[in-house]
């Protein structure tokens, strides 16, 4: 008699005990192991025979009372703080599990390509959103062409794709009407208290909100929120990039209450854009999608420090982190971003001077420090 | 054909992390402290946590203020973020588990004392309570000799009353580690027991 059938005998006879049998009408199952296993099973009878079983009520209510106190006092001592104080990024676990999921996915998913030698599985999800199941499948393949691609400027362009998709996702989203986490990065286009504009995308800001980092207009920042009726519910807000003067191309994004059509309104024939000087044909089609807002974006500057070719990889209106400023195409850059939902685009169009003094009241004045970037 | 016929299992791995689970739901309420999210949550949780507490400790009061220890431990935990992803009721039993140890350990430092003669008379019922509560303080001083894992399985399994698989997971072990371990618990507590006076 081995081991693992004592074990196995024993857990038999517990189930039976349970059942209410008695201890000899289980041991007589087993009658070579009866000797071994009569006094582990009377052990269990006297565990068990000490069970707590009442709990008496006003236990509960007190203990309740305690807990719910204790959360008061933690709410207080949230609000008394500074919200990004409260949940620093790098402490919490959810924020970018995400990506390390979708890594170890793609990572087993590599493995299957290498010994099958093909991509259906792939190409099946090239057409999922936030929410489907191979929707991680999707993510986690960008992942991977993103770390096997080591030129820089075919790695900025490859970005600017995966952003694009980003948008089109959440866009297919709000056509389906669904509720999804969703987790993408992007330019922040204007900013009022209870909604940014990031990427063409309305974002509500809620108490709920964390913060992680000044964002203003301009800054690269990574949002973690939920899609609800055509707008995102902001949970988490992070920096990544301070807004930096350089000649932006033109700020495509039409704010979602203006424009039916903004699915489409950065181009996505690369080869299109890579001939013409930054922002040039974009901002003739952004033209004709037909923003009002658009009116008020100056012409790109000359004598950027970007090739035409990397300015035309950069996603209209995003500071790379890491790009140069030249001093005298930061005017341009500051004021290159419109307000959507709000008037005086005319004013905008001015020289640097107009530019951190803002007409909109609402919008936080953008200094352009120098460019930083934060630590992911 | 491969991929498609792979394409439906994969998934289903998948829809096993993205779907919410109702602990999620739970726990997006505790970050906000939200009352009513906690309240629902202690209530759930409340009994379970209490029982094992008051399984070892033998003691109501000092049970009772363990076992809102936990929950209190647990917003902390959650508010700074280092709460439990998933597995909430695991979480909440290893730290009564953790809370009841150091306990022990508390008593045991102290000078220890049989039962007093002025026992508060908590439920009257004379000799047979006295019975009961000197079996219970036996056991539990039987039990403070096994290991850990040895004593936390002793209770989820015949205090809280949880089947196989159910421990398994609160344990996270498989269900021949856990077969092992109550055998070698129960023999444990035996032995301990029998050199009892």
């Amino acid at each position: 008699m081995t081991s693992e059938t004592l074990f196995d005998a024993l857990e038999t006879c517990l189930e039976a005990l349970d059942r209410g049998d008695a201890v000899e009408s289980c041991l007589m199952r087993y009658p070579a192991l009866a000797e071994e296993l009569r006094p582990i099973l009377i052990s269990a009878l006297e565990a068990r025979r000490a069970a707590v079983t009442e709990i008496p009520a006003e236990v509960a209510a007190r203990g309740k009372a305690r807990v719910l106190q204790a959360a008061a006092e933690m709410r207080a001592e949230r609000q008394s703080q500074p919200k990004a104080a409260v949940l620093p990024f790098w402490r919490q676990k959810n924020f970018f599990s995400a990506r390390f999921y979708r890594l170890a996915v793609s990572a087993s998913l590599m493995v299957a390509f290498l010994l099958t030698g093909g991509t259906g599985l792939v190409n099946a999800s090239s057409g999922a959103i936030p929410g489907d199941q191979l929707y991680p499948v999707k993510r986690g393949w960008e992942d991977v062409q993103l770390a096997f691609v080591f030129n820089p400027q075919h790695k900025v362009e490859l970005e600017h794709k995966f952003d694009q998709e980003r948008v089109q996702e959440i866009e297919e989203l709000y056509t389906e009407g669904r509720m999804e986490q969703v987790h993408f990065q992007g330019v922040v286009q204007s900013q009022t208290p209870k909604f940014w504009v990031i990427d063409g995308l309305q974002v509500a800001i809620g108490e709920e909100t964390l913060f992680q980092g000044e964002m203003t207009v301009n800054s690269l920042v990574e949002v973690l929120g939920e899609t609800d009726d055509g707008r995102i519910k902001a949970e988490q807000l992070r920096l990544l990039a301070t807004p930096q003067a350089y000649p932006t191309g033109t700020p495509t994004w039409l704010p979602p209450t203006l424009a039916a059509p903004e699915s489409t309104h950065e181009s996505e024939d690369q080869s299109g854009e890579s001939k013409a000087p930054a922002g040039g044909d974009q901002e003739k089609q952004d033209g004709e999608d037909g923003s009002e807002g658009i009116k008020s974006i100056p012409p790109p500057t000359p004598g950027s420090d970007l090739s035409d070719d990397q300015a035309s990889f950069l996603p209209t209106g995003t500071p790379r982190p890491g790009s140069k400023d030249s001093s005298d195409s930061e005017s341009e850059g500051v004021n290159a971003i419109p307000v959507p939902g709000t008037q005086t685009s005319g004013s905008q169009t001015g020289s640097s001077e107009h530019s951190s003094s803002s007409s909109e009241e609402e919008h936080h004045s953008t200094p352009y420090p120098e460019p930083t970037k934060v630590e992911k | 054909m491969v991929y498609l016929s792979l394409t439906k299992p994969l998934s289903n791995l998948f829809s096993l992390r993205l779907m919410p689970l109702p602990e999620e739901n739970e726990l997006e309420g505790l970050q906000r402290l939200d009352p009513q999210a906690i309240s629902a949550l202690y209530d759930r949780y409340f009994p379970e946590v209490y029982r094992f507490v008051c399984y070892r400790l033998n003691d109501e009061s000092l049970a009772e203020d363990l076992a809102s220890e936990v929950f209190v431990r647990l917003l902390g935990a959650v508010k700074s973020g280092r709460g439990p992803q998933t597995n909430l009721k695991g979480w909440l039993l290893a730290t009564a588990a953790h809370l009841v140890t150091d306990q022990i350990r508390q008593t045991y430092r102290r000078p220890e004392s049989d039962l007093p003669e002025t026992l508060p008379d908590v439920a009257p019922g004379p000799a047979q309570d006295y019975e009961k509560l000197e079996r219970e303080r036996r056991l539990n001083k039987a039990l403070a000799t096994l290991t850990g894992d040895q004593q936390y399985v002793i209770n989820l399994r015949f205090n809280q009353g949880y089947s196989l698989d159910e421990t398994a997971v609160l344990m996270k072990k498989n269900a021949n580690a856990v077969k092992q371990l109550q055998f070698r618990a129960l023999a444990a507590l035996n032995r301990a027991l029998g050199e009892m006076p």
